[in-house]
């Protein structure tokens, strides 16, 4: 039997590491991701293990659950198995009973499913305060068959978001199914069993970059072997390009053109780096519009050094070597005096302060 | 430091110049355009380089004093003192930035990374330019001018468009546009409003997120008395449902036991019972047969009948004419017709027989036939002999021509005689008719065509004679001529009937037999026609006796005998018929006069049974009738409804009878409707509170980088202030450094100034120059500009004094006392020579007067 792991979904997300332009668009994509993953359970698999934090909020609004409901109920010959994490809370509204949207408590819940001599037992539990310690030892799942655990949290110690990996050992876990972290990893219980992070299925931010998708599970090996599908719309990509050569922001964008491979569907923060001269200006406005056509979006930030030659003035007998002396050997920071002595320079030049 | 020399191998105007300075003073007295300014551009250009010559710069020094001479090296060399050594910059400059420079200390190479000038001086380019360098107008220290914002300009280093009060003006004023000291309209005020006002929204729209669970609450709430409320409709429609079946089984009860009681009602108004519907029948049909039969009473035979048979009875009184006495009459009737038309109408002649009386006036003779026929005969017979004998005899041509010739003539004679015959005949059937007429025509005709032939024979014999050897034969001739007669004389017999011989005489004597026989027939035929005439005649009469005797004796007048009998015909059969319906209209009137009887015994016996009147029993039977046909289907109806409301009962299971009415759907629904209501306004705040509440996220990232914003403004604006604070700092430092050692320097040389001037100069705190003069201090305005030259110069020296911490440049005066009287020159040129010992001087002037030797 095949089943599908995805978690940490964050339907409902403001999608406001993006800029607003590009948010829109994103939260409608999510919501598509979603539809496409059920589109796919739907000739594939037999359930779509939730792992967690399918909203992004605590208390969903009405109409993300509804959505979700709506697209569920689409699907009725697929089980959904649902676990909260985290971010949906019991305060959230709960919308109408479907009977292919399984949920688990905060007790041991279990449900079983055959086809021909194969069985498989998906387990799961909401952590919480109240039984962060105690879920280890009321778990108890047969030798015989696949047994897959569903969970929500950080691998690590026991506790309301924790996972005490060592506690799991023994306990005849095939899989482990874990959500809360976004990015994919994966990591051995014992003899027996896996676990794996299936990360978020879309990036929601540029702090979120890399592929994302859900995990395909098949029970009908020797273990439950899995595969990474990418799934998500589009690929969220954080890259740095130098421009210390650039002297125009043309330039610059084709630092970035031959630093950065660019897919027209993607989205992009690129962080110019490299050192420039502290008077020049900020290429970053202009390169993100050079780069409207090459991809889905760009953000583009200026993190490059800024130089500024102060030497000169070293042996200036006149109030700008004067005033420039007095600014560095004074206990400011290093960039407000770069700063102030930019200021009183072009000041005294007469040139225009654009600050 | 004390310039030796330098070679100028090519720079400007100069080419492989060479010059030695003196170690204090070197002059210079030269015309205008020698190269002062040349001369001071290659030794800065030796000391600090030259700048990079860039496509679109301005006119810089590295193009302005490419060597005119076009070849050789951009450059040349320096030698000078510094610090106890010798030292030679060689400087060769190329294309736009080329700048080959080295530097040797007492022969030997030095390296130097930074600018020579940088070294030696410590001080930069813009400075060493403007100090070391000093013009007429750099002298001249106007009254108006103040001395401390030159000797400021000359420490700043900045022109005289832009200074420290600018630069504060500037800075101010960009802060303010982040902070106003009062008025707000600034960025920082304008960011802390929008902070503000984002603040207040994020709170606002936090408070409706919040909101919204117990909203949820409440919607979840309401769907669950919306479910309740539906389910609870739900059982009261099925309640309603059964109460409604038992009130249709009740109806339906109720219905049947209606249809009983109707039923009886109609029964007891017949205590006799109901007729049965056959009863009726028989009795509505013995009804209306009563009615048929009087009605036909007296209509079989009418009056109008008997008035026509009592007129046929006295036409026919006498007898009515038989069958064969009609027939005999029809045929008299026709009889009397045929000879009625073949006696008016006249014997036609037919144009056959008009041909024949034309010919034949009266029948020929049989002598005259007789005579054609042998003339006939005789012409055929000779003919066969002429056609048998040869044509031609030998030696008797000529003989048998001369023979002919008078047969030849004879022939001809008869043809005119024949011609003039026929003429005669033609003239002479005016009078006579045209029988004459024709026979004129036809012998002329034949005269003419014996002529014609009598020529041609007689040419035709000359021919043979003229021809010699075969002649004609002689007997052929005769024979021919004999013909001929013979020809001629059958003409004449025939001709007189008008029979030609175009078409041969064997043709028209056969017509001529032919016609006569037929003309013979005709007028037998005549002659028989008129004696059937008058028999005719005479049958007609004795017809037409007979069919007026006929017709007389019935009456009978009409137009015509066909009519007459026809009518008669008519009337015979008419008044059979009506004679034999007479007869049969007393019989049908009896027989129903007995059915009648019958039929009222019949009607008041089934009144006498049932109790009914007989008067107006019509109406009693449609009653009865409309009664029985209740009675049937109110009966039926009660079967129905007993058995429907049975198979009813069975069918919806009606076994307890509900104890209540049927529930108030109507108030259910209303409820229902509310609750609706409810849950729509709830769904719909919920929706509003989502939609707005749906960008909190959005107004944070606002207000974050609002508040990011208004901190860079704040810290923009601070540091811009700290600028200033530094600007005025530097100021204040530069004078205290620069400004008030110079003002030391130059009191020491107010000293000199005394002695070349004979002023007493000082200089106020403010730098303000003032003179002693005549024991009173008065305004340096009101020295001369030749004294304010000198007393800028010594500004100048005290000002190089301290700005050059190392090494003490050389100066460069360029006709600086272009403007002092003799008497001041002298003084001032003693002065500069005093001042020379402190400081290498290179001299220029362009006026002998103004020479320093």
């Amino acid at each position: 039997m095949k089943f599908i792991h995805t978690a940490d979904i964050h339907l409902g997300s403001a999608m406001n590491k993006f800029p607003k332009e590009i948010a829109d668009k994103r939260k409608a994509e999510l919501r598509d991701t979603f539809k496409r993953l059920v589109d796919y359970a739907r000739e594939n698999v037999r359930a779509v293990i939730l792992a967690g934090d399918v909203f992004d909020s605590d208390a969903p609004f009405k109409k993300d659950k509804d959505d979700f409901y709506s697209i569920v109920k689409s699907a009725p010959q697929v089980d959904f198995l649902y676990l909260r994490g985290n971010h949906d809370s019991a305060s959230a509204y709960t919308g109408e009973p479907l009977p292919n949207l399984k949920t688990f408590s905060e007790e041991w819940t279990v449900y079983d499913y055959a086809d021909g001599g194969e069985t498989v037992h998906i387990a799961g539990v909401e952590l919480s305060a109240e039984n962060a310690a105690s879920v280890y030892s009321s778990l108890n799942l047969p030798k015989e068959g696949k047994n897959i655990v569903v969970l929500h949290g950080q691998v690590g110690t026991a506790g309301k978001d924790g996972i005490d990996l060592k506690r799991l050992r023994g306990k005849n876990i095939d899989y482990l199914a874990l959500g809360h972290i976004h990015k994919r990893s994966e990591g051995k219980i014992d003899d027996r069993g896996e676990y794996a992070y299936c990360g978020c299925l879309e990036g929601r931010g540029f702090d979120e970059a890399g592929e994302h998708g859900f995990l395909l599970l098949d029970t009908s090996g020797e273990t439950v072997s899995r595969t990474f599908v990418p799934f998500a719309a589009r690929t969220v990509v954080e890259a740095d390009a130098d421009i210390s050569s650039a002297k125009t922001a043309h330039d610059a964008y084709l630092c970035v053109k031959q630093q950065v491979k660019l897919n027209k569907n993607d989205l992009y923060r690129i962080n110019l780096v490299g050192e420039t001269d502290y008077e020049t200006e900020n290429f970053a406005a202009d390169v993100k519009q050079y780069l409207k056509d090459d991809c889905g979006f760009a953000d583009v930030k200026d993190k490059t050094e800024k130089r500024l030659d102060l030497s000169a003035y070293d042996n200036d007998r006149s109030i700008r070597g004067e005033f420039v002396r007095q600014v560095r050997g004074s206990d400011l920071p290093e960039e407000e005096k770069n700063r102030i002595i930019v200021y009183g320079l072009k000041a005294l030049e007469g040139r225009e302060l654009d600050v | 430091m004390k310039l030796i020399s330098c070679h100028i191998e090519n720079f400007g105007k100069f080419h492989n110049e060479n010059i030695k300075f003196d170690e204090s003073l070197t002059p210079f007295c030269e015309k205008n355009g020698y190269g002062k300014s040349t001369l001071a551009a290659f030794l800065k250009a030796m000391f600090y380089g030259m700048e990079k010559a860039r496509a679109n710069s301005a006119f810089n020094d590295r193009r302005h004093f490419l060597p005119f001479s076009g070849g050789g090296n951009y450059g040349g060399y320096v030698e000078f003192t510094s610090g106890g050594a010798t030292y030679k910059i060689e400087r060769y400059f190329e294309g736009k930035s080329g700048d080959d420079r080295k530097l040797y200390r007492n022969g030997a190479p030095v390296e130097c990374a930074e600018e020579f000038g940088d070294f030696f001086f410590n001080l930069d380019r813009a400075s060493f330019e403007r100090t070391a360098f000093l013009t007429g107008e750099d002298i001249d220290v106007g009254a108006t001018e103040d001395i401390k914002t030159k000797l400021n300009n000359l420490a700043e280093g900045i022109g005289d468009d832009a200074d420290l009060e600018g630069a504060l003006s500037r800075l101010e004023k960009k802060a303010k546009e982040y902070k106003k000291q009062k008025g707000g309209n600034d960025l920082i005020t304008e960011e802390t409003e929008k902070v503000n006002r984002l603040s207040e929204t994020i709170k606002d729209k936090r408070r409706i997120g919040e909101g919204l669970p117990a909203k949820y609450r409440t919607l979840e709430a309401l769907n669950a008395e919306i479910k309740a409320a539906e389910e609870a409709i739900a059982r009261a429609q099925g309640e309603n449902v059964t109460v409604n079946n038992w009130e249709q089984y009740d109806r339906m009860l109720a219905e049947a036991k209606a249809a009983e009681e109707e039923i009886a009602a109609i029964q007891e108004k017949y205590p006799r019972g109901l007729p049965l519907p056959a009863e009726v029948e028989g009795v509505n049909r013995a009804l209306r047969r009563e009615e048929t039969l009087n009605a036909g009473m007296g209509r079989a035979f009418s009056a109008e009948d008997g008035e026509n048979l009592a007129a046929y009875r006295d036409e026919f009184e006498l007898g009515v004419p038989a069958e064969e006495d009609l027939r005999a009459a029809e045929t008299a009737v026709r009889r009397e017709e045929e000879l009625g038309r073949r006696l008016s109408s006249p014997h036609a002649e037919s144009p056959r027989g008009r041909e024949l009386k034309e010919r034949f006036r009266s029948a020929p003779t049989e002598e005259k036939l007789g005579a054609v026929a042998r003339a006939a005969e005789a012409y055929r017979d000779a003919e066969q002999r002429y056609n048998a004998l040869p044509d031609t005899v030998a030696g008797a041509a000529r003989e048998s021509a001369g023979k002919k010739k008078p047969l030849f003539i004879g022939l001809a004679a008869v043809s005119v005689l024949l011609i003039l015959a026929g003429i005669g005949l033609a003239c002479a059937s005016a009078a006579a008719g045209a029988a004459l007429l024709y026979a004129g025509i036809a012998a002329g005709a034949v005269g003419l065509l014996a002529l014609v032939l009598v020529g041609f024979f007689y040419l035709n014999k000359k021919a043979e004679t003229a021809g010699g050897g075969l002649a004609a034969n002689p007997e052929k001739e005769d024979m021919g001529r004999k013909k001929d007669e013979l020809y001629a004389n059958l003409q004449a017999l025939l001709l007189p009937y008008g029979y030609s011989f175009e078409s041969g005489e064997k043709y028209a004597v056969k017509t001529f037999f032919d016609d006569a026989e037929a003309y013979s027939a005709l007028l037998k035929e005549e002659r028989a026609c008129e004696d059937a005439r008058r028999e005719a005649e005479k049958e007609l009469a004795d017809v037409q006796r007979q069919l007026d005797t006929f017709f007389k004796r019935y009456g009978v007048v009409e137009e015509t005998r066909s009519d007459a009998l026809s009518r008669l015909r008519m009337d015979v059969k008419e008044y059979a018929s009506l004679t034999e319906r007479k007869e049969k209209a007393e019989q049908e009137e009896a027989s129903a006069r007995r059915e009648l009887e019958a039929h009222e015994e019949d009607v008041a016996r089934f009144c006498e049974k049932y109790g009914l009147q007989t008067a107006g029993l019509e109406q009693t039977l449609r009653t009865v009738e409309q009664d029985r046909n209740a009675v049937e289907s109110a009966k039926r109806t009660r079967f129905e409804r007993q058995e429907g409301a049975e198979k009813f009962r069975r069918e919806k299971n009606l076994t307890e009878r509900p104890q209540e009415g049927a529930y108030d759907l109507g108030a259910l629904n209303a409820d229902l409707g509310e609750l609706r209501k409810k849950q729509t306004q709830c769904t719909s705040e919920i929706s509003e509170d989502e939609f707005l509440a749906g960008d909190l996220p959005d107004c944070e990232r606002e207000l974050e980088e609002a508040q990011e914003k208004l901190n860079g403004y704040r810290e923009t604006h601070r540091l811009l202030t700290k600028t200033a604070d530094f600007l005025k700092a530097a100021d204040e430092r530069l004078k205290e450094k620069y400004i008030k050692p110079v003002k030391d320097k130059f009191t020491e040389y107010s000293r000199d100034l005394e002695k070349a001037l004979g002023e007493k100069i000082t200089v106020g705190a403010d730098f303000k120059v003032r003179f002693e003069s005549c024991g009173a201090e008065r305004d340096g305005e009101h020295l001369s500009s030749g004294q304010r030259s000198v007393v800028a110069l010594c500004f100048r020296l005290a000002l190089i004094e301290n700005m050059y911490d190392k090494e003490k440049p050389f100066l460069l005066l360029d006709d600086p006392f272009a403007s002092l009287d003799e008497e001041h020159f002298e003084r001032a040129k003693t002065l500069l020579i005093g001042l020379s010992q402190r400081m290498q001087i290179v001299y220029f002037t362009c006026h002998k007067s103004r020479a320093i030797e």
